[in-house]
C-alpha cells in the first residue's frame, strides 16, 4: 500500500509539473516577476504608512490567517476504480491513507508558514510582536491546520457506528464543517486579540485533542469509499480549474460559447467578399474560449500591473511588454482553421485572409491598448504621459501587425 | 467541357499515388468516380479542388488552371467532403453567410436558394444552433445546402450517400438534377453502385491510381461482356481480376 501511494504520488507530481510548466512557460514567467515584484513594492511602500494605530489591520490579518487556513487539504489520490478493486483490502487502505495525510500534512503546513511569515511585518509593526511571539503565532496556525486536517481524516471515514456506539444515540454528525471553520476563527482571534499565549495553548489542546480523538476511532470506523472519490474528484478538478485560469490545461478543452450579447458588435464589420474571412475570424475569436480568454487574462493582469506601478517607465515598458504578449500568442489563431478544407476552397486570394486578420489583430490589440491607457491614467499619470503611451502603442502595434504578423505568416 | 483532367500524375509525396489519369466532365453531366478504397478517388479529388499541385499534367476548368487564376478557378467549384467539416463557432445561419460571403453572391437570391434547401433538409428552425454539435447526417445536409445555394459550375461531391436518411438522398438526387439541368457538371465518388447506376451518366473506374474503364454503363458492359449485368458484378469482376494478379 505503501508502494501504492508513492507510485500514484509521483504519477500526481509528474502530471502537476506538466501542468506547471504549461502556466509557467516563458512569457508568463516575465509577466509574474513584474508582477510580484510590483506587488512587493507596493506592500513595503504601505507597509511604512503603517503604524501601531491601525487596528484594523489585526482584522484583515485575522481574516487572511483564516481563509488561509482553507488552503491544503488531504491527497488521497483515490481512483473510481479504487471502491471496486480495494474493498477487500479495508485494513490496508487505512495504511495507504495514513500516507497521503503525511504528504498533506507537509505540503499543507508549509504553505501555512508561508502566509504567517507573509503577515510578519504587519504583526510587528501594530501589535508590537516579539521574535518570541511570532515563532508562536507560527506554531498556533500550524496547528490549527493540523487539528483542520485531523478532522478532514476523519470525514474520510464512516464514522456514524463508531459515534453511535459512544453517544448511545444516533446523532451521526458529532463534528460539522462549519463548527471546524468557527473553532479556527477562535485560535485565530485568540492570537491576535488575547495573545500569542493563549491562542497557543488553545490550538494545542484543540490539536492534540482530534488526534486522540482519531486515534481513538481509527480501529472502530470503515473508509467512506463513495465520499472519497467524489471529494478527491472535486479537488482535483479544483486543482485543474486554478491552472486552466493560466493555461490552457490539456484536460479542459477550449470550448465555444455563444456570446450572444457581442452580437451587436460584429454589425459594425464589413461584410462582402473581401472581408469573408474577417466574418470567421472575429467570431471565431470571440466565441472560442481558448483566445478569447487569453486575451482577458493578460488584459486584466497587465491592467492591473499597469495601474499599480506609477506612471514611469516601469508602467510604460510593462504596457509594452503585455501588448507584445498578447499580440504574439494571438498569431496562431490565423493557422486555427487551416485544417478545414473550405478555408483552401473558397474563392478568396491567401492576401485577403491575411489583410483580414491583420485587421482584426489591429482591433483587439487597439482595445487592449485603450484598457491600458485607462489603468495608466487612472494611476494619476498627467495627459502628457498618457500621450505619449498612446504614441508608443500606436507604433507597436503597427509595427506588430504590419511588419511582424506579415512576416511571420506570410 | 466544364472540367479536364489529362494525363494527371500526382500524390502526397514524391511516389505517385495517380498514374497518368485522364477524364473530362461535360455540362449537364454527371461522372461517377468509383473505386476500391486507396484507389485513388480522393487524391483526384484533393487535386482538383487544389489542396494538391500535380507533379504532371493538367486539370483545367472551363480553360482556366488553377496557376494561371485561382480565384477564377475556385470560384467555379461547390465541395461536399466525405466527413461534413463545419466551423465550430460559426452557426449554421453563419455557415450560410460566410459562404454567401466568401463566393460573392447575391445576398437576397442566394437567401432565397437558401431557404428552400433549408426547408427541403428540414434544418429551417435550426439557424441558430452551431451544426458543429449536430449529428452526421446532419452535418452532411449543411454541406449539401452550403454547396448547392452557390452558382458553381462543377460540383465535387465525394461519397454522399453514407450517413443520409433515404429521404435525403432522394432529394440530394434530385437537387443533382436541377443544377445539370442549368449547365453544371457533378464529379461525384461513391461506393454505393446501385445508386450510382442508376443516377450517373458516366463512369470512371479508378483502379491502383489508373483509369482502369470509362464510359456510359452500357458502354462499358458492352467492353466487359461477361463481367455481369449490375455495375456491381461488373464492378466486382473487374477488381477481382486485378487482385488475382
Amino acid at each position: 500500500m505503501n508502494e501504492l501511494y508513492q507510485r500514484r504520488l509521483q504519477r500526481h507530481l509528474r502530471q502537476m509539473l506538466k501542468y506547471l510548466r504549461l502556466v509557467f512557460n516563458d512569457h508568463f514567467v516575465i509577466a509574474l516577476m513584474f508582477f510580484v515584484g510590483g506587488l512587493g513594492l507596493a506592500y513595503s511602500n504601505w507597509l511604512k504608512t503603517v503604524g501601531p494605530r491601525d487596528t484594523w489591520i489585526l482584522f484583515v490579518i485575522g481574516a487572511f490567517l483564516w481563509l488561509g487556513l482553507r488552503i491544503g487539504r488531504i491527497a488521497t489520490l483515490i481512483e473510481p476504480a479504487d471502491p471496486v478493486f480495494l474493498l477487500p483490502r479495508e485494513r490496508d487502505f487505512q495504511e495507504y491513507l495514513g500516507h497521503a495525510w503525511r504528504y498533506s500534512w507537509w505540503l499543507a503546513q508549509l504553505v501555512q508558514v508561508a502566509l504567517v511569515v507573509l503577515t510578519m511585518p504587519l504583526l510587528v509593526l501594530v501589535d508590537h510582536f516579539s521574535g518570541l511571539d511570532l515563532v508562536m503565532v507560527v506554531l498556533t496556525q500550524v496547528l490549527l491546520k493540523d487539528f483542520q486536517l485531523t478532522v478532514s481524516m476523519i470525514r474520510l471515514y464512516d464514522t456514524t457506528a463508531a459515534t453511535r456506539q459512544l453517544f448511545k444515540s444516533s446523532w451521526s454528525a458529532p463534528w460539522s464543517s462549519w463548527m471546524t471553520w468557527v473553532v479556527s476563527l477562535l485560535g485565530v482571534g485568540l492570537t491576535l486579540f488575547a495573545g500569542p499565549w493563549e491562542g497557543l495553548s488553545g490550538s494545542l489542546v484543540l490539536a492534540i485533542g482530534f488526534r486522540f480523538w482519531f486515534r481513538w476511532l481509527q480501529p472502530r470506523i470503515t473508509v467512506a469509499w463513495r465520499a472519497d472519490v467524489k471529494l478527491e474528484a472535486n479537488r482535483m478538478l479544483g486543482i485543474y480549474r486554478f491552472f486552466n485560469l493560466f493555461t490552457d490545461v490539456p484536460m479542459v478543452q477550449g470550448t465555444v460559447k455563444r456570446r450572444r450579447y457581442l452580437d451587436w458588435v460584429y454589425r459594425w464589420l464589413p461584410a462582402d467578399q473581401r472581408h469573408a474571412f474577417g466574418y470567421l475570424f472575429s467570431r471565431g475569436m470571440a466565441r472560442g474560449t481558448e483566445f478569447s480568454n487569453l486575451v482577458a487574462r493578460l488584459t486584466v493582469i497587465g491592467a492591473v500591473l499597469l495601474y499599480f506601478s506609477g506612471h514611469g517607465w516601469l508602467a510604460m515598458a510593462l504596457d509594452v511588454l503585455f501588448i507584445y504578449l498578447i499580440g504574439f500568442q494571438l498569431l496562431p489563431f490565423y493557422k486555427r482553421y487551416d485544417n478545414i478544407v473550405f478555408t483552401h476552397i473558397y474563392p478568396v486570394a491567401l492576401k485577403r485572409r491575411l489583410a483580414n486578420f491583420q485587421r482584426l489583430l489591429t482591433v483587439v490589440l487597439s482595445v487592449t491598448a485603450i484598457i491600458f491607457l485607462i489603468a495608466f491614467w487612472a494611476s494619476n499619470a498627467s495627459l502628457v504621459e498618457v500621450g505619449i503611451l498612446t504614441l508608443i502603442n500606436a507604433f507597436e502595434i503597427y509595427l506588430l501587425v504590419a511588419l511582424y504578423a506579415k512576416v511571420r505568416l506570410a | 467541357m466544364v472540367l479536364t483532367i489529362s494525363h494527371l500524375v500526382g500524390g502526397y509525396s514524391q511516389i505517385p499515388v495517380l498514374k497518368d489519369i485522364s477524364f473530362d466532365v461535360q455540362p449537364g453531366e454527371l461522372v461517377g468516380l468509383i473505386g476500391l478504397n486507396g484507389a485513388g478517388k480522393s487524391t483526384t479529388i484533393n487535386h482538383i479542388i487544389g489542396l494538391l499541385t500535380p507533379m504532371k499534367g493538367t486539370i483545367t476548368l472551363n480553360d482556366v488552371t488553377l496557376a494561371q487564376d485561382p480565384q477564377a478557378y475556385k470560384a467555379q467549384i461547390a465541395y461536399i467532403p466525405e466527413t461534413p467539416v463545419l466551423y465550430e463557432e460559426l452557426t449554421l445561419k453563419e455557415h450560410l453567410e460566410m459562404t454567401i460571403l466568401a463566393y460573392g453572391l447575391d445576398h437576397a437570391a442566394a437567401w432565397e436558394r437558401a431557404t428552400e434547401l433549408l426547408k427541403t433538409f428540414r434544418l429551417a428552425n435550426k439557424l441558430d444552433w452551431f451544426p458543429a454539435n449536430f449529428s452526421k447526417g446532419m452535418k452532411q445536409k449543411v454541406m449539401i445546402v452550403c454547396a448547392f445555394m452557390t452558382n458553381a459550375k462543377l460540383f465535387i461531391i465525394d461519397e454522399p450517400f453514407l450517413g443520409l436518411d433515404p429521404l435525403a438522398v432522394h432529394d440530394l438526387l434530385h437537387l443533382i438534377a436541377t443544377v445539370k439541368k442549368r449547365g453544371a457538371a457533378v464529379l461525384m465518388s461513391t461506393h454505393v453502385l446501385d445508386t450510382a447506376e442508376k443516377a450517373c451518366d458516366r463512369f470512371v473506374l479508378l483502379h491502383s491510381g489508373e483509369v482502369k474503364t470509362q464510359g456510359t454503363f452500357t458502354e462499358i458492359k458492352a467492353n466487359y461482356p461477361d463481367a455481369g449485368d449490375s455495375l456491381n458484378d461488373i464492378y466486382l469482376s473487374l477488381t477481382g481480376v486485378t487482385r488475382d494478379e
